[in-house]
This record gives structure tokens, C-alpha cells and sequence, in this order.
């Protein structure tokens, strides 16, 4: 293509980043927030900021909510039981195409009322992969377009550089704006590369059977086939039947279950067909201590009690999948490596936006009339500030929509995520509209949002800082406040300094000569 | 610099699409062939899915590393015509 290996890597380099990297900042926006998905909802959702409740639930609490099931012809039940970040206790099942859900207080029993938000876990963690674009699964395949892109920037990203042991310790933040842009992007780019490339690498590993149906189908008849037989589902593939049993005592056969892992607890507890004589009545174990997902399942007969099946001991190859997809969902209980995560999936995003602004820098003095310059330049700010921009009105619409909001046919949770996508569009429209005073006006934009979540979730449900610092169960809503304001924080000094510098602007021409990379 | 739309596409379609068919074709060959060596059938899949991206990714490299496009293009179809003629021959399991 371009004369040499390193010029055709710096041109495809290029180009990959400025064309999906709108969608890649969405993706890891998102996915640094998703390390958080249960501590929003905690934020989101104040009636469920519940003291961790005494161990020992009995499950036969919520027959009644399973009988309701079976009265529903439920295909499934479940519960899932509380942890250290998750205090309440879930009940779901489903009847033909909709999910009913409800959360439960542990300590009580209570069900407890419908909080009118998807939160992180329904909304922000599904954005993540989805986009939230359920058309034909398009969301999930630009996602996957995107993310071999990223290993794609990745691969050329360190064949451009010729001084990489150089650029770890390089960061000149009194030079020329082009070029901390440039080291602002090697030094989040090489510091953080394991980070970029397992996480993108386990991402794409996890949803491998979606993308690369054809590996399942050489071998099996059906995808389903190949799901029960690597996740040791299979005992859930029985013939449906028509005769109804009722369901053996839940508490005896968590016991059972138990005693064969050695005392470890249940995390989810499972009835398929529930009220059926083929029922199957299944406990998957908590997968807390170790990265690697187990999800070692016991499955008994839900009519009769009897053992059906336990997963075998994983092979090496299950166990490296495992790994990688341990690696990459956290579920394990580890609070420092978890802001790890958050740490370097904000340095994902700082690298992917300086990226952005490091291709306009370069070319605005030699390509700033050009049609793809201005179409670059309107889109960047709407994918960087943007959807922050978005993702705090979210918040903040949280916090002010009244508990029962109903307008235009949509439910107060649908009115959130409508918000968020007001929000989103209008930063586009904005910076395509003023592309010279956007960012000043997004970052103060940001400054206030944040600012005014922290205030509101105070005013609402008088969970102020100080007060949520003083209890371990409100950390999370804590955590969550002390980011906001650190955000605020932060955006206030880009407004500030981008003031200045548009104050004095016009005395110091930025000298813009041809980048090096393109 | 400047290179024609079209050839720009053309390097885009080879790698993203004709690549994408041509790991998936690896796969679908590398699958048949170990679960024919006895490896289980849940095994080999999930080994092959998580090679196949690093297929995916050489080819990509490859199709615009390459000064000119007829190797790539040959391989490629090659991997495909072969990946996806296999069932033709091979009999499913169940």
C-alpha cells in the first residue's frame, strides 16, 4: 500500500482510529463505567442502599413468587442471592417474551417498589457491547468491528514507534499543545497496552461464538448445542412435557448442594420449567475468590429431588477461555485491582480522545477548509465531551424525574435513557454548529452536571457525602460522589485553561507542519 | 499521498470482509480437523474461536501491509473456497 511496513502501519494506524474511533471511545466509556455497573445502580437506585443483611436466607421465603411463575407458565425462575456489592436479592423469571423482575430486601422479604431505572447494570453495562442497537445484533457487530480495530491500532500503534522505551518516560506538558497531545497519547497508549489489548483480546473472545458462527457449525448442529456443552448446561435440554409436579423443597436441595462444594454458597439458584414433571432445579456456585469463571452448576430434578448432573473438572482449553473472560466481567471480589480497572479504562479513554485531537492538530492549519476536516472535527467533540455529556444528564435525570413519570407513552425508565440520547445528539448538533468554542463550552457543561449529581443525589435522598463516607454499606453511593466531584474538579481546569488559551489565542499561532504519522 | 477512492475500498473490503470469511473458513477447517483427531467437540470450538481473532488480525495486517494485493487475495480465497466447501464432504455431528 504506502512504500515501506512502517508507513502502510502509520497510514492504516490513521485511519482505523479516525474512523471507529467515535464508536471505541463509546465502548470503553461505557466499559469503565461498567466496572462500577452495581455501585450506580446503588447511586441510581436509593431504595436499594440496604445494610448487608444477616446470612442464612431461606429460599422457601419466595415460593410464593415461584408458584406465581409456574401460574404464569414461566419458562424460567430465578433468584440470584446478595453479595459484598450487590445487597439485594433478585428475583426474575419469564413468560413468553417479558421479563418480570423484582428486587427483594434480604433482611425483610419485601419486595421492594419498581426503582424506574435501568442503571448501570440494564442500561450503561449493555451500552457497552451493544451499543444498544438491538436491530439484526448491528450493535453488537460494530462493536466487534470496532474492537478488532483496536487490536488492529494497537499491532500498528507500536510498529510506528520507533522509541517506545523512550515514550514510556516522555511527557512534556510545557510544549506546544500538538505535541502533549501526541505524548499524552503514547503515554496512556504504552503504559497501558497489556491493559488494551487483553481487554479488547477477552471482549472479542467472550462474544467469539457470535462472531464466528461458523466454527460452531462445522461441528455442532445447532449454536444451542455448543452453549449447553461449554457452559455444562445440558442438563436443561430435556423434551418439554405437559404433566405437572410440583417443586421439591428449595432449602433441602441448596443443602445438598452445598455439602458437595464444600460449604461454598450458592450465587444464582435456577428453576427451568418450573411446575413441570421435566423441572430442573439448578444452583451455580459464587465465583468470587479466583478470576477464572467456573460457573460450576449442581442440577437436580425439580419434581423429584433427584441428582441430575455436576460440571466436570474444567479442561485447559474451558480453563483459558474461563480466564479470559474472568478477566474481563471482574466478577471476582477484589476492590484495589477493581479500581485498577477503572484507572486504565480511563487512560483507554484519554488515549482514544487525544488520539482524535492529535490527527486535528496536525492538519487544521493545511486541511482546515476540507469537508472531512469539519465532518472529524463536529463528530469528536460529540464522541468525547458528548457522550460524558450524555452519560451525566443520565444521572441527573435520575435524580429529578419524579418516582411515577409518565410522558408520551414512555415509562420513567425509558425517559431516562431518552435523556441520554437528547443529551448526546444535541452535543453533536452543537459541535458541528460552533466547532471553535465547543470543547470550553462541553467541559463547563461537564463541570456543572457532575457537580449538580453530587448536590442532587444529597437534596433527594440526604445521602451526603459526609454521611455516606461514615457507613461501609453507602461507600458505593460515596465512591460514586467522590468521582463526580473529581470529574467536576478536572473539568473545571480544562475550562479554565481552555479560557485562557482562547483569551490570548490569536498572539501565538501553533505552528502545524504535516504530522508524522499520515 | 493521495490515492484513489477506489483502491482505498477495495484494501478496506479485502481486509475487513474477505478476511473476516477467510478466519472464519480457518476455523471451520481447523475444527473438523481436530475434533476428527478426538478432541472434544466444546474444546476444540472454544480453542478455535480464540485463535481465530489472531488469524483475523494477522490477515488484516497483512492485507494492507502487502505492496500489492495478489497474494493476500489468493490466500484468502483459497481459505475460503476450502473453509466453506468442507461441509459439502464432512458429515455433521450432532
Amino acid at each position: 500500500m504506502e512504500q515501506g511496513f512502517r508507513r502502510s502501519m502509520g497510514w492504516l494506524h490513521t485511519w482505523a482510529g479516525v474512523v471507529l474511533g467515535s464508536v471505541l471511545f463509546a465502548v470503553f466509556w461505557m466499559g469503565t463505567l461498567s466496572v462500577f455497573d452495581n455501585e450506580i445502580d446503588r447511586w441510581m437506585k436509593p431504595a436499594t442502599r440496604l445494610a448487608p443483611a444477616p446470612h442464612g436466607i431461606s429460599l422457601e421465603t419466595f415460593r410464593p413468587s415461584l408458584d406465581e411463575a409456574i401460574a404464569a407458565k414461566a419458562a424460567f425462575w430465578n433468584i440470584i442471592l446478595p453479595n459484598d456489592r450487590q445487597p439485594v436479592l433478585q428475583l426474575r423469571y419469564k413468560t413468553g417474551k417479558t421479563f418480570v423482575s423484582h428486587e427483594v430486601d434480604p433482611a425483610s422479604g419485601h419486595i421492594l417498589p419498581d426503582s424506574g431505572t435501568l442503571g448501570g447494570t440494564e442500561f450503561i453495562f449493555p451500552f457497552h457491547y451493544t451499543l444498544q442497537i438491538e436491530l439484526m445484533d448491528l450493535g453488537e457487530w460494530v462493536v466487534g468491528l470496532a474492537a478488532m480495530a483496536m487490536l488492529v491500532l494497537c499491532v500498528s500503534g507500536v510498529i510506528i514507534h520507533r522509541k517506545i522505551f523512550a515514550e514510556f518516560f516522555t511527557f512534556r506538558p510545557y510544549k506546544k499543545s500538538r505535541r502533549i497531545l501526541l505524548d499524552l497519547h503514547n503515554v496512556c497508549g504504552v503504559l497501558g497496552l497489556p491493559f488494551h489489548i487483553f481487554l479488547t483480546f477477552s471482549g472479542l473472545v467472550i462474544l467469539g461464538a457470535t462472531y464466528f458462527p461458523a466454527g460452531v457449525t462445522a461441528v455442532y448442529s445447532n449454536p444451542r448445542a455448543y452453549f449447553f456443552d461449554a457452559n455444562n448446561l445440558s442438563f436443561l435440554a430435556v423434551k418439554p412435557d405437559r404433566s405437572a409436579a410440583p417443586v421439591v423443597s428449595l432449602d433441602e436441595a441448596a443443602t445438598r448442594a452445598r455439602a458437595m462444594w464444600g460449604g461454598d454458597e450458592p450465587q444464582t439458584v435456577l428453576v427451568a420449567n418450573p411446575g413441570k414433571a421435566s423441572s430442573r432445579l439448578a444452583f451455580f456456585r459464587v465465583n468470587e475468590g479466583h478470576v477464572l469463571m467456573d460457573r460450576d452448576v449442581v442440577a437436580f430434578s425439580g419434581a423429584t429431588g433427584a441428582l441430575i448432573s455436576r460440571s466436570p473438572p474444567l479442561s485447559p482449553v474451558i480453563k483459558a477461555q474461563r480466564f479470559l473472560s474472568g478477566l474481563h466481567l471482574i466478577q471476582f471480589h477484589h476492590w484495589v485491582l477493581r479500581w485498577v480497572y477503572f484507572v486504565l479504562g480511563m487512560g483507554s479513554c484519554v488515549m482514544i480522545a487525544t488520539g482524535f485531537l492529535f490527527w486535528q492538530e496536525s492538519r487544521r492549519k493545511t486541511q482546515g477548509n476540507m469537508f472531512g476536516f469539519r465532518l472529524v472535527e463536529g463528530l469528536t467533540s460529540g464522541s468525547v465531551t458528548g457522550i460524558i455529556l450524555a452519560t451525566l444528564a443520565f444521572f441527573v435525570s435520575n435524580r429529578l424525574l419524579p418516582a411515577n413519570a409518565h410522558w408520551l407513552g414512555q415509562g420513567r425508565a425509558a425517559l431516562e435513557v431518552w435523556v441520554f440520547y437528547t443529551v448526546w445528539f444535541a452535543t453533536f448538533v452543537h459541535g458541528w454548529v460552533w466547532p471553535r468554542t465547543v470543547w470550553l463550552a462541553q467541559s463547563a457543561a461537564i463541570a456543572v452536571f457532575a457537580g449538580n449529581a453530587v448536590l442532587l443525589n444529597w437534596v433527594t435522598t440526604g445521602d451526603h457525602p459526609l454521611r455516606t463516607l461514615s457507613h461501609r454499606y453507602l461507600w458505593p453511593v460515596a465512591g460514586m460522589d467522590m468521582v463526580l466531584l473529581v470529574g467536576a474538579g478536572l473539568a473545571l481546569l480544562a475550562t479554565m485553561r481552555l479560557a485562557r488559551r482562547a483569551g490570548g489565542h490569536s498572539s501565538a499561532p501553533r505552528q502545524a507542519k504535516g504530522g508524522s504519522v499520515g | 499521498m493521495r490515492r484513489s477512492g477506489l483502491k482505498i475500498t477495495g484494501r478496506v473490503m479485502l481486509a475487513v470482509v474477505m478476511g473476516y470469511f477467510a478466519s472464519s473458513a480457518f476455523l471451520a477447517l481447523l475444527n473438523v480437523l481436530l475434533v476428527s483427531m478426538g478432541m472434544p467437540r466444546a474444546e476444540s470450538v472454544t480453542l478455535g474461536i480464540m485463535l481465530t481473532f489472531i488469524v483475523y488480525l494477522c490477515l488484516i495486517v497483512w492485507a494492507f501491509a502487502a505492496r500489492t494485493v495478489g497474494w493476500p487475495v489468493v490466500v484468502f480465497s483459497l481459505l475460503i473456497v476450502a473453509g466453506y466447501g468442507l461441509p459439502f464432504f464432512v458429515r455433521h455431528g450432532g
